[in-house]
């Protein structure tokens, strides 16, 4: 390469590298969401890598907890014996409470809450270098996922679907710096919007005047984002005051432990107001609806 | 029985190693792409599992500037551009965040690399603890901006020090084929 070419190249370089925060600040900010599928190629080179390492891994745990580590499985058995039986008992007052509940909403008037449609799925890898935290899981597009629909585990709420390819789903998560959730204090049903904080922390700010204690759950309020009402989410940890300040801000520990996660639930039913528009305007509209809400 | 003496399981040792022997680059580009994927995943699925989410291990940094060091410059920002894009697909940070930081290591490794000597160890050292560093501090900006100072503590800082000092050391693992020898000038320098 001559020396003027070279020089000319070098000048190039440094220009765009000055440029380069320029253009990435006048963006959104925001994650790839629907990027075009060409981009999601290297991720679809990745997924074989990445579902090898997870067999693997948990063929190895299996055969640990399983054939090995066995000295604490007859003790541990009892004990769920003790525990089933008692939990047998509350779930027969369960299934009355719950068909009473269903009678009297009838008698009042109140609209059936439709059955969620679950699917169950793997979880694959997990993302955590700066504080955009994200899992990977193993459903995608052939498995009727879309982007923005939440993800839920036993414990209560995870995340939402962000990005979706042929066959994984990535899940942002509830303590991820960019995510919001409607929420409920269970107790006082005041509501709040709970945003991540990273660390397996997040944040809430509510006023001053809220009555709240350390302790205190909070559940989904179903009227945005998908979650249905009542999903636990996690509890007060800590309730910061500021004179000088109207609100007080609450530390909230999830009660889905991320980081041990090795199964969640999509819940595939849409928004239930989106569900209402698409039964007259058809599944075309709703794919666009979904599209432009994710952007 | 014909015996084996410890002297001829050496030398076959030696002859197995260099075969078996982890080279960051080979300037192959259908092994050098590969590589750079199979890196994704380590740095995605494997590493994330086996620290439990405790230390952030950076691998994608200091074997992309070791690449950028070597690479002629075509290469070097094809290389930028899909470490920054497996990165950015895979997580929820802002699109652009990684490409863009990635663009600016390249450019600056690009105009500074032949007024330094790589023989020896500091350039490199002092290489990879401004790339890591470049990245850390191009990440907190944009989360300071999209988050406020919420998400930073002493837990924050304590992460990106590990993980500063832990690509720094791979960093160096990676290097220690080229000091001593120094780099083959490539044709485009």
């Amino acid at each position: 390469m001559g020396y003027r070419s070279k020089k000319l190249l070098g000048m190039v370089l440094l220009l765009s590298a000055l440029l380069a925060p320029f253009v990435f600040f006048s963006t959104s900010l925001r994650a790839w969401q629907n990027p075009h599928p060409m981009l999601l190629l290297l991720q679809d080179a990745l997924y074989p890598a990445e579902r090898l390492w997870f067999g693997l891994a948990s063929g190895l745990d299996n055969a640990w907890r399983h054939y090995v580590n066995l000295s604490s499985a007859a003790g541990e058995n009892r004990s769920l014996r003790g525990h089933l039986a008692g939990l047998q008992s509350r779930i027969l007052d369960y299934d009355e409470q719950v068909q009473e509940n269903e009678r009297l909403r009838r008698l009042l008037g109140f609209s059936g809450r439709s059955e969620k449609k679950l699917l169950a799925a793997e979880v694959i890898g997990h993302d955590d270098l700066s504080q955009f935290e994200s899992i990977r899981i193993t459903r995608g597009k052939g498995d009727g996922v879309r982007v923005g629909m939440p993800v839920v585990a036993a414990d209560g709420v995870v995340g939402k679907v962000i990005r979706i390819g042929q066959h994984y789903a990535d899940v942002q998560l509830l303590v991820d710096s960019d995510f919001h959730l409607d929420v409920l204090l269970q107790r006082t049903r005041v509501r709040g919007v709970l945003s991540g904080f990273a660390h397996s922390q997040c944040t809430l700010q509510l006023h001053k005047r809220v009555e709240i204690r350390i302790g205190d759950t909070l559940i989904t309020s179903g009227i945005v984002g998908g979650f249905p009402k009542g999903m636990p989410v996690g509890r007060v940890m800590r309730i910061t005051y500021e004179t000088e300040n109207v609100a007080q801000s609450v530390t909230i520990e999830p009660w889905v432990d991320h980081r041990r996660l090795e199964e969640v639930m999509i819940i595939l039913n849409l928004d239930p107001e989106l569900e209402k528009i698409a039964a007259v305007a058809g599944p075309e509209w709703t794919e666009r609806a979904i599209d432009m809400q994710s952007r | 029985m014909m015996a084996i003496s410890a002297s001829q399981i050496k030398q076959n040792w030696m002859h197995v190693r260099e075969y078996v022997r982890f080279h960051p680059h080979t300037g192959r580009l259908w092994w050098d792409v590969p590589l750079l994927l199979l890196i994704g995943a380590l740095h995605s699925t494997v590493l994330p599992s086996l620290t439990a989410s405790l230390l952030a291990i950076d691998l994608m940094t200091p074997w992309l500037v070791t690449i950028l060091i070597i690479e002629k410059i075509p290469r070097a920002l094809l290389f930028c551009t899909l470490a920054g894009l497996i990165l950015e697909t895979h997580t929820t940070a802002p699109a652009g965040l990684y490409l863009c930081v990635y663009w600016m290591i390249t450019c600056v490794i690009y105009l500074t690399r032949e007024t330094l000597s790589w023989r020896h160890a500091l350039p490199w050292l002092l290489t990879y603890v401004g790339a890591q560093l470049g990245v850390i501090a191009f990440e907190t900006f944009v989360l300071a901006i999209s988050a406020g100072s919420r998400p930073f503590s002493w837990t924050y800082i304590y992460a990106q020090l590990c993980r500063l000092l832990i690509a720094v050391g791979i960093g160096m693992l990676l290097s220690r084929r080229y000091i001593g020898t120094g780099i083959q000038v490539e044709a485009d320098r």
